[in-house]
């Protein structure tokens, strides 16, 4: 098919072949094209850029303004952690809107695993299914539960409400867990704020780190807390 | 089912297919868009990939997906699951170590052959396409690349067959003629 795409200068071209050019072409074309609308519908609808966003660069003021900051930043702290104690709802009603503006899902069982531990399965299921009191249940059944059945678990509980249960089920996950550990810093933070531990869950949103998934959001929720 | 399916079900699932035939992404961008980001990171976690690695091969999922709705490859079944495998296949494509299927998914190699095309070349016929006419660019784009039958197109618009049989030469020519005069 080389240098094909000349061949339509061809007076003797045969038709199939013209399609076949021209099919070619327009994949090529038209696929560029929706690459690049949803790359603007990705960075602006949905907060995913085509990079990874960089860490914040640390500033290079001098020792007196970083004492200074400091200072204010700690008595900013009290201030706001005095107010966020008793946090009202706007924290909550966003918390519970980014919980629920992505749909969560298991992606299945282990790749390539024949002989699935049909308890698993059934938690993926009914967790898949949204019937999370029941998914949690069966994630709690499992007798050597990996790290991504412990995380599952936690997200049942928090998306079952049982917000206590997914906060203590995440402190033992994330002990031993650093393959999930963004996800669970993120959800914990989530269910704190749920279940109005407002120092816990701003604890939690800080430790967020700029070049963590869902860094953004997370400055969003300390945001809502510190105008609350 | 639905939740097999990113919440559609078979009528939307249909419905689907046939705005993609017609080039309308819009309801697809509603119904995947939405799972780029669990995708990407998916791939983050499982092969600890770059992000950028990652974003890459979910695009190329998403792209391929398109192409295999209009297609009529994909069934309404378990579209979440192969989306995740699908984008996990295109990363290891794109690392250059897939060399087997990945539970029975075809590998995916004939989308290699657009990239053979010469850049000039299809600068200047991306130049000439341009040039062409809204009622013919719609033509032989729902026909090339949305792979609708000439009849059911004619079904669509309410035309004869015949008529779009001509529509259709007639388009080819004018953009081969203006590829001519750019070449």
């Amino acid at each position: 098919m080389k240098d094909n795409i000349n061949n339509l200068l061809d007076p003797n071209i045969s038709p199939e072949e013209e399609d076949k050019i021209l099919e070619q072409f327009l994949a090529k074309k038209l696929d560029n094209d929706l690459k690049v609308r949803w790359q603007e519908m990705l960075r602006e609808e949905h907060d995913i850029a085509t990079h990874e966003p960089e860490p914040q660069k640390k500033s290079k003021s001098s020792t007196y303004i970083k004492m200074f900051l400091a200072a204010a930043a700690c008595i900013t702290l009290i201030v706001t952690l005095q107010v966020l104690y008793n946090a009202p709802v706007a924290p909550n009603t966003l918390a519970q809107n980014y919980l629920e503006e992505q749909e969560i899902l298991h992606p299945g069982v282990s790749k390539g695993t024949i002989t699935e531990d049909k308890t698993r399965v059934t938690a993926i299921q009914e967790f898949n299914a949204k019937k999370y009191v029941t998914a949690a249940t069966y994630f709690q059944k499992l007798e050597s539960p990996n790290e991504e059945d412990l995380y599952y678990h936690g997200l049942s509980l928090l998306l079952s409400k049982d917000y206590r249960g997914a906060i203590a089920q995440f402190n033992n996950s994330i002990k031993t867990n650093p393959k999930y550990e963004q996800e669970i810093r993120w959800y914990q933070s989530l269910a704190y704020v749920l279940s109005k531990k407002t120092k816990k869950a701003k604890q939690q949103l800080q430790q967020i780190k700029p070049t963590d998934w869902n860094y953004k959001k997370a400055q969003e929720l300390l945001k809502e807390m510190n105008e609350e | 089912m639905e939740h097999k399916n990113f919440g559609l079900t078979e009528t939307s699932f249909n419905k689907l297919v046939a705005d993609l035939q017609k080039n309308d992404t819009q309801f697809f961008e509603q119904v995947f868009l939405k799972q780029f980001g669990e995708t990407l990171k998916y791939l983050c976690r499982e092969y600890k990939s770059s992000y950028e690695d990652a974003y890459d091969a979910t695009m190329d999922a998403l792209l391929e997906f398109r192409t295999r709705f209009v297609d009529g490859k994909l069934k309404y079944g378990n579209l979440r699951f192969l989306f995740t495998k699908m984008a996990s296949q295109m990363w290891l494509k794109n690392q250059k170590k897939a060399t087997t299927d990945i539970d029975g998914i075809a590998y995916l190699a004939q989308k290699e052959e657009t990239d053979t095309i010469p850049s000039e070349a299809f600068t200047k016929l991306s130049s000439a396409w341009e040039s062409l006419g809204e009622s013919c660019k719609q033509l032989l784009t729902w026909h090339f690349y949305g792979k609708m039958k000439l009849t059911e197109i004619a079904e669509e618009i309410q035309k004869s067959p015949a008529t779009i049989r001509k529509q259709k030469e007639r388009c080819i020519k004018q953009l081969k003629e203006q590829f001519a005069q750019n070449y």
